[in-house]
């Protein structure tokens, strides 16, 4: 199993580093143009969700990243240190692709396989645990 | 994201390139809305898009709905691939004037 981790500053200039840096790990693990670009669109959308809403949108610590591979299947796990979010609300706003924050949902529910949103049970903060299974174009 | 708006007799053409995405979209929804008051027929072209996320997809939505209220028209043209893998995902391929 190969992992890494990154880093980012909650702000919406991380967000073309953030998809830089998972198309090249996605590319150095062998994954495909197109799987890459929809799992880039899904990681985006997470992001900018704590972005924009996290602690009410005053969120202002990090963002972090981690990657990791299993067999065939990509698992990514995008942690911040904000206020706990509401699941239950996240649960209603899923519902309606056209409030704020809706549609994305429905892009990370559509690409990837299976998506877990947490209160992180270590530290504060909360978590999106995401793994979609891949088609691999060769091994590294 | 880079814009260019260029005022024909018939319709404003906004020209976009490089990612539209939550850093950029406050932008062009600026532009969006300046365009739309005119009520001038807005053709928006994608060619040169390289990324497009849901805050994106939102601009384009509103924009869809602002020219429908003023009784004008909003169409896309020449959209590329990554630009319409999201219009598909969003299922407004079907909802959008493409041409």
């Amino acid at each position: 199993m190969s992992a890494v981790h990154f880093q980012y500053k909650a702000d919406s200039a991380s967000l073309s580093d953030i998809r830089e840096d998972l198309r090249n790990e996605l590319s150095l693990n062998g994954i495909d143009k197109e799987q890459q670009d929809k799992i880039i669109v899904a990681v985006n959308e997470v992001c900018m969700n704590i972005i924009c809403h996290a602690s009410n949108g005053h969120y202002s610590g990090n963002i972090d990243i981690n990657i990791s591979f299993e067999a065939d299947k990509l698992l990514i796990e995008v942690d911040d240190d904000a206020e706990p979010a509401n699941l239950d609300r996240l649960k209603l706003i899923k519902k309606d692709k056209l409030s704020p924050g809706g549609l994305g949902l429905f892009f990370i529910d559509e690409i990837m396989d299976d998506v877990v949103y947490s209160h992180r049970e270590s530290s504060t903060g909360n978590s999106v645990r995401m793994i979609k299974v891949l088609n691999k174009q060769h091994e590294i | 994201m880079k814009y260019e708006i260029t005022k024909n007799t018939s319709h404003t053409l906004l020209s976009l390139s490089g990612d539209i995405d939550l850093h950029s979209s406050s932008e062009l929804r600026k532009q969006i809305i300046s365009i739309c008051k005119t009520k001038a027929p807005l053709q928006i072209d994608l060619e040169k898009v390289t990324y497009l996320d849901s805050s994106g997809v939102a601009c384009f939505v509103e924009a869809y709905q602002l020219t429908k209220k003023n009784d004008s028209e909003f169409w896309l043209i020449n959209i590329s691939n990554p630009v319409m893998q999201v219009i598909k995902l969003a299922r407004l391929d079907s909802v959008f004037p493409i041409r």
